[in-house]
């Protein structure tokens, strides 16, 4: 639920306009919405890869061979997702001299 | 909610670290969509229970041979540049000018 404006005009210690709670609001919403925007992201993308790859000539209904390709296909999908976040997070620690912040990832179970 | 609360809140200095690792976060992420989708399609990755070890082993090749020709790219960079700012001494074309004027 979105912050009331009524509570972002409290004042916070020391810096004069937004408390900490705002501010931790404000980025919990921003990570909230990141979250949203990649899992969308991820389901339009694997939607059309696994159409293609497991729909080949859309008939009257999908079939029940399609549905459960699509499944796997889906799975997969998220499978080559893990696979990449690991290797991407990995080379960037390996180039930042190992300290980094760690992996960034959002790994899918 | 004034302009001026909204902009000490930016101008937070520990919102501002917070923010940038969210940036940065959010471009990794990126790219690592960016990369399941190419890869995907180069490796063949197929619709099965489970998934052969060339296909996993594809992918992640798939990865580092991209960050490699990219690195190389990058490193290539600045001899690329230097190679258009004399092409443009020669014969500058009208549109040069808006880019690099």
């Amino acid at each position: 639920s979105p912050a009331s404006m009524d509570s972002l005009s409290s004042s916070g210690v020391g810096d004069g306009g937004g408390s900490d709670s705002d501010k931790r609001q404000i980025l919990e919403q921003l990570q909230q919405q990141t979250a949203l925007n990649l899992i969308q992201s991820l389901v339009n993308t694997s939607t059309e890869k696994c159409f293609e790859k497991c729909v080949p000539s859309p008939g009257g209904e999908l079939a029940t061979s399609e549905q459960k390709c699509v499944s796997m296909c889906l799975d997969r999908y998220v499978e080559t997702w893990n696979i990449v976040s690991k290797v991407y997070g990995s080379r960037i620690a390996r180039e930042s001299g190992g300290g980094g912040g760690g992996s960034s990832g959002i790994s899918f179970q | 909610f004034s302009m001026s609360s909204a902009s000490s809140v930016l101008r937070d200095p520990t919102m501002q670290r917070q923010l940038l690792a969210m940036k940065q976060q959010q471009e990794f992420q990126a790219n690592v969509a960016k990369f399941t989708e190419h890869c995907w399609d180069r490796c063949d990755v197929k619709a099965t229970a489970k998934m052969e070890a060339k296909t996993s082993r594809c992918i992640a090749n798939c990865v580092e041979r991209y960050l490699d020709a990219s690195s190389r790219l990058s490193a290539d960079l600045p001899n690329l540049l230097s190679r258009m700012a004399d092409s443009r001494q020669q014969a500058p074309p009208s549109s040069a000018k808006t880019i690099w004027g």
